[in-house]
């Protein structure tokens, strides 16, 4: 699919204690919902930050919109919603109200308070920091949705919420990408892409603060297959653990994700194939490349 | 200016607060003052440490260790192209509203008294070096200076420091500062008086600089390693 690049990422690294995020090269397409998928600590929130003008201290290079990143135009354009210490503690619903219109032009009250109602936001008096965490998720999202924007960079965004919330979510995200007819674009990160499998057209899996897997969602769909079977012997034990992506053995037998190219290799075995989900399909790579054993 | 107060404002947690803050205390200690102030000594035992407290009590309230290794936090300032200009801006205001606030319960009781002649001017003056001196809204000025200079850097190294033992042991040395500056102040001679003001006005304007440039400098680049956190 010939898209352009609502973000293209170019050398970016940063080095931690102990890990680096390093990414070479990395374009988010514009006009769809790109999930950032990775295990704890894969470098997803830090690449978030980057993006999101919050972080300075990497080196590379970020542009937006086909521009570099640079001015403040740019961040009216971008939505982020982060985590923790998003808001001062004390802020209401109102303060919040009262310091996005001073912080952004496009920010609209009357939207705003109008997401507050449909999320059922009714603490509107409490300081943010006594709000439940889904509260808290509900109200960041009312201030970030109530604003103009092309691209929303969002951080685990579905974490805290209940599966009616999740499913909420997901409609503002669809609905903020039909409205912009390829202009509006999302990235959100998850580490849990069940929640978020229907709302995702891209995908991008962050293993180890590196890229190892990208693309459009029924690429990877083509690229990959579930494979289930059975087998006894140790020889075929072997075959199956050095073709599948983290291969799972049980006494009924052993499933995993396979690249479609490699099915030939498994042609001696009694095996099923069946379509991977983009769960299945992200478990499987990142198993190829985790530390966890 | 009007964003960067309300976004000041919006440091204040409650609405009583707000109310304190603004109005109650600085009127509160402008009428104390207005009883007290004329009484040698009197400022310093009562007026001036409790401005001193009242000041860092704010400062707590709103930006408590805002430059610290444990720092407040506000992401969202962040993610706009305005945020730290404006963040930039309220600092300012905190600056100025210190300042008039200082200088309106030191100063204006003593113009007041002057106006109104209430003292009998040679019961209240005091003697230096053999000459009897009076007291001089100019002395006032100079010890609103000193004061403010002190709690300048108190809010300062409060602004940088999280920890409430060593906040303590510095309050103590400001209270202390306060209790011996008017008997410092009211020991200059009449003929200096007037540098040692321009000179208490250059240090301030040095100390407001050097701290608003590090809270600043600071804020920058509060979600880097440069605080030592991811």
């Amino acid at each position: 699919m010939d898209t352009s690049a609502v973000i293209e990422i170019k050398n970016v690294s940063k080095k931690f204690k102990g890990f680096e995020l390093s990414i070479d090269n990395l374009e988010i397409p514009e006009g769809f919902s790109t999930a950032l998928i990775g295990e704890n600590g894969a470098g997803k929130s830090t690449l978030l930050n980057i993006l999101a003008g919050i972080r300075k201290d990497y080196n590379g290079e970020v542009s937006f919109f086909n521009q570099r990143f640079e001015g403040k135009d740019i961040r009216e354009n971008i939505g982020y919603e982060g985590t923790d210490d998003f808001f001062l503690p004390h802020w209401t619903v109102k303060d919040i109200e009262t310091v996005s219109k001073m912080l952004f032009e496009s920010f609209n009250s009357d939207r705003y308070n109008m997401l507050c109602d449909e999320l059922n936001i009714t603490e509107t008096e409490k300081s943010f920091s006594k709000l439940s965490d889904g509260m808290k998720m509900k109200t960041i999202l009312s201030a970030v949705f109530a604003r103009d924007t092309s691209l929303l960079l969002l951080d685990e965004p579905a974490s805290p919420l209940d599966p009616l919330m999740r499913d909420k979510l997901c409609s503002m995200i669809r609905d903020y990408i039909d409205e912009g007819n390829g202009q509006k674009s999302v990235l959100f990160s998850t580490h849990n892409i069940s929640d978020m499998e229907n709302v995702t057209d891209y995908a991008v899996i962050i293993e180890q603060g590196k890229v190892v897997e990208q693309g459009f969602v029924e690429d990877l769909k083509e690229k990959y297959v579930m494979v289930k079977g059975e087998t006894a012997d140790e020889s075929g034990k072997e075959l199956v653990t050095n073709t599948l992506c983290g291969a799972a053995f049980s006494r009924y037998g052993f499933e995993g994700l396979c690249p479609a190219e490699d099915l030939d290799k498994l042609a001696g075995l009694d095996i099923a194939v069946e379509t991977a989900t983009l769960s299945q399909i992200c478990v499987g790579v990142m198993k190829k490349y985790t530390l966890i054993h | 200016m009007k964003n960067a107060v309300k976004l000041y404002t919006t440091f204040i947690p409650t609405i009583a607060l707000k109310w304190i803050v603004y109005l109650v205390y600085p009127i509160v200690l402008l009428m104390m003052s207005t009883v007290f102030c004329g009484y040698y000594l009197s400022c310093a035992l009562f007026i001036m440490p409790l401005i001193y407290g009242a000041e860092l009590f704010i400062n707590i309230l709103m930006f408590r260790g805002i430059a610290s290794d444990e720092p407040l936090r506000i992401e969202y300032l962040h993610t706009s192209g305005k945020g730290l200009r404006l963040f930039g801006d309220a600092l300012l205001f905190d600056y100025l509203r210190r300042f008039v606030t200082v200088f309106a319960i030191m100063i204006l009781p003593e113009i007041y008294d002057k106006l109104i002649s209430r003292y009998n001017i040679a019961s209240f003056s005091i003697v230096v070096d053999g000459e009897n001196k009076v007291l001089s809204p100019i002395y006032y000025l100079t010890a609103a200076l000193l004061l403010i200079i002190v709690i300048e850097i108190e809010v300062f190294l409060a602004r940088k420091i999280n920890g409430a033992t060593i906040i303590f042991l510095i309050s103590f040395f400001g209270y202390l500062v306060c209790l011996l500056q008017e008997m410092m102040i009211f020991a200059v001679p009449a003929k200096r008086i007037i540098v040692t003001t321009v000179i208490f006005a250059v240090i301030y304007l040095i100390v407001i600089s050097f701290s608003y440039n590090n809270i600043m400098e600071f804020e920058e680049r509060k979600f880097s390693d440069f605080i030592g956190k991811e």
